[in-house]
């Protein structure tokens, strides 16, 4: 351990009068020392267990990261309005329409349920949707969003698996008419009180082409939430390891 | 001094050790917070939907095309009128008996199924139109391998069938009675099937309006377990029907079916008697019955219990 040999700072930089050190003195700096080294260790400790991951708790930031939601594509299909047609038009049709409507529903989801700045605020998702189902938003705040005051409840959520299967309507050369996204969302809240839900909305979503983009023209939604357990700190997985 | 150090140091510890503890060792089981109802189920549901006082006024024919021949250019075998009163999620099937004897625009009078052979779609809406005073906004025609496939596609229908039907030497039709799930050979031969019926002609447009019924409950009960399954029923229509509804309208229609109460729709056959007319062996509707249906039907779609004549299968055994 320490001893007046190994203590450099002091000899680098003696203080006046302190030159010539007595036994008793240099127990007490060997003391402070230990004493200095053992609070370093506690708070880099303590830091680290409170920063790591979504954090336990946050001593730098009041809001919780944002964690990105990604839908899965578990399938992509075109579905034929006309018996003769070029296939192979309607499925790259199909594809691209998919990866298309995937982009609108990532959105949608880390907007409405992930993002706190934008818990309950249809206004922030509403350019996702026809004129006639933005008017119906207000009324499905609860499914289509965390939901109103949402931020009074919950701390956070952070997303877990979510899929959807996407579905084309396609004329016979190839163009998109409709698609319908089949979506299974889940995400693990972290409520105000420490308690955690998992958060699975299920459902079908039909998308109407606007210019060059898919709005979201008709919806049928379930929103379901059970208790969770609290995530377990594995290294530096998050939290979303069990909502899934 | 170093007694206080040593002091600070093991506060600082535990506190730092409590909240960690605290924090990580919180109850798995999630408690119900003020504002949410965990574990309660919430559900949205939107589609567009038509919408007016208005009735919307279909024309469903069954052509009786055999492969090869134009299905918009042949006899037709049953002619439905389908009115929908968006507003008021109620409506009219109206059959048609296919013998009907009627006024063609530009033709001599005849058979109202001769209508499509003479001028197609066209002409048949003309000729409807003209002889009923409705105006008939789209029409949409089906054949019988059409209808086949369609209803194959989508796994078969389930129909309350009315009476046993027995007809092996003409549609084919081998039904018991009773509610059961009939394949698209299986449908065809029901809405085929006249020589099995007391009434003819009359009780096979009936029945025809029992199977739009049998779909539109079926098509319901799949939309609410599978919305997506929208997707299915509207690709088998498209590619066996020929119609002049767009995708949009088809879509809006759709949509509109889902929320459409099948209690709220009526299945009438326009009355009248088998007669030798011009030689042929023709329908002379009920001139006055058929009045007051239209009469009563046209402004709203919506049919007065005290104008529905009477079920020509009625009396089938």
């Amino acid at each position: 351990m320490a001893t007046e040999d190994k203590t450099p700072l002091r000899e680098a930089a003696p203080s006046p009068g302190r030159t010539s050190k007595t036994p008793d003195r240099s127990k007490v700096a060997r003391n402070r020392i230990i004493a200095g080294v053992v609070i370093a260790v506690v708070v880099l400790v303590a830091i680290f267990l409170l920063t790591r991951g979504a954090g336990v708790l946050s001593l730098t930031n009041d809001e919780p990261p944002v964690g990105a939601v990604n839908f899965h594509l578990k399938g992509t299909e075109f579905v034929a309005t006309q018996l003769s047609g070029d296939k192979q038009a309607q499925k790259d049709t199909a594809k691209a329409t998919a990866d298309a409507v995937k982009k609108q529903l990532d959105t949608l989801f880390e907007t409405a349920y992930v993002d706190p700045g934008s818990w309950g605020d249809t206004g922030e998702i509403g350019d996702l949707f026809t004129d006639g189902a933005k008017g119906q938003l207000k009324d499905d705040i609860a499914t289509i969003t965390l939901g109103d005051n949402a931020g009074d409840t919950y701390d956070s959520v952070d997303p877990g698996k979510s899929s959807a299967k996407v579905r084309t309507l396609t004329d016979k050369s190839g163009n998109a008419l409709r698609a319908a996204a089949d979506i299974s969302f889940t995400g693990l809240a972290k409520h105000k009180d420490g308690t955690y839900t998992t958060i699975t909305v299920t459902g079908t979503f039909f998308f109407v082409k606007d210019g060059d983009t898919w709005r979201i023209e008709g919806y049928s939604l379930d929103r379901k939430e059970k208790p969770a357990k609290a995530p377990v700190p594995k290294g530096s997985s998050s939290p979303s390891a069990v909502a899934s | 001094m170093t007694r206080r150090f040593v002091a600070v140091v093991l506060v600082l510890a535990a506190w730092l050790a409590g909240t960690v503890a605290g924090s990580l060792g919180s109850s798995p089981a999630a408690a119900s917070s003020p504002g949410i109802a965990i574990g309660k189920a919430h559900t949205a549901e939107y589609t567009p939907s038509l919408t007016g006082s208005k009735p919307v006024v279909i024309l469903a024919v069954g052509s009786g095309a055999r492969p090869g021949e134009d299905p918009l250019h042949s006899l037709s075998d049953s002619i439905h009128l389908i009115f929908l009163n968006p507003d008021q999620h109620a409506g009219t099937i109206v059959g048609i008996p296919r013998d009907s004897w009627v006024d063609i625009p530009g033709h001599s009078s005849n058979k109202i199924n001769s209508a499509l052979a003479a001028g197609g779609p066209d002409l048949m809406v003309q000729t409807i139109e003209a002889r009923f005073g409705v105006h008939i906004d789209y029409w949409a025609i089906t054949t019988f391998w059409g209808f086949k496939s369609m209803l194959d596609k989508i796994g078969g229908l389930t129909v309350n069938v009315p009476f046993r039907m027995y007809d092996p030497s003409y549609s084919g039709a081998d039904l018991q009675a009773g509610v059961q799930r009939l394949d698209g050979a299986q449908a065809l031969a029901m809405a085929r099937d006249r020589h099995s019926l007391l009434s003819g002609d009359f009780g096979r447009q009936e029945n025809g309006g029992r199977l739009i019924l049998a779909a539109l409950t079926q098509f319901q009960k799949e939309f609410n377990g599978d919305a997506g399954s929208l997707f299915d029923w509207i690709g088998a229509g498209m590619t066996q029907i020929n119609t002049s509804l767009t995708v949009d309208d088809v879509m809006l229609l759709a949509y509109t079916a889902t929320a459409q109460p099948v209690g709220k729709l009526r299945n009438i056959v326009l009355p009248g008697s088998s007669q030798t007319i011009g030689g042929l062996s023709a329908v002379a509707l009920n001139t006055t019955a058929v009045s007051q249906i239209f009469n009563d039907v046209t402004p709203d779609g919506i049919m007065s219990k005290k104008n529905v004549p009477p079920s020509p299968t009625a009396n089938q055994p």
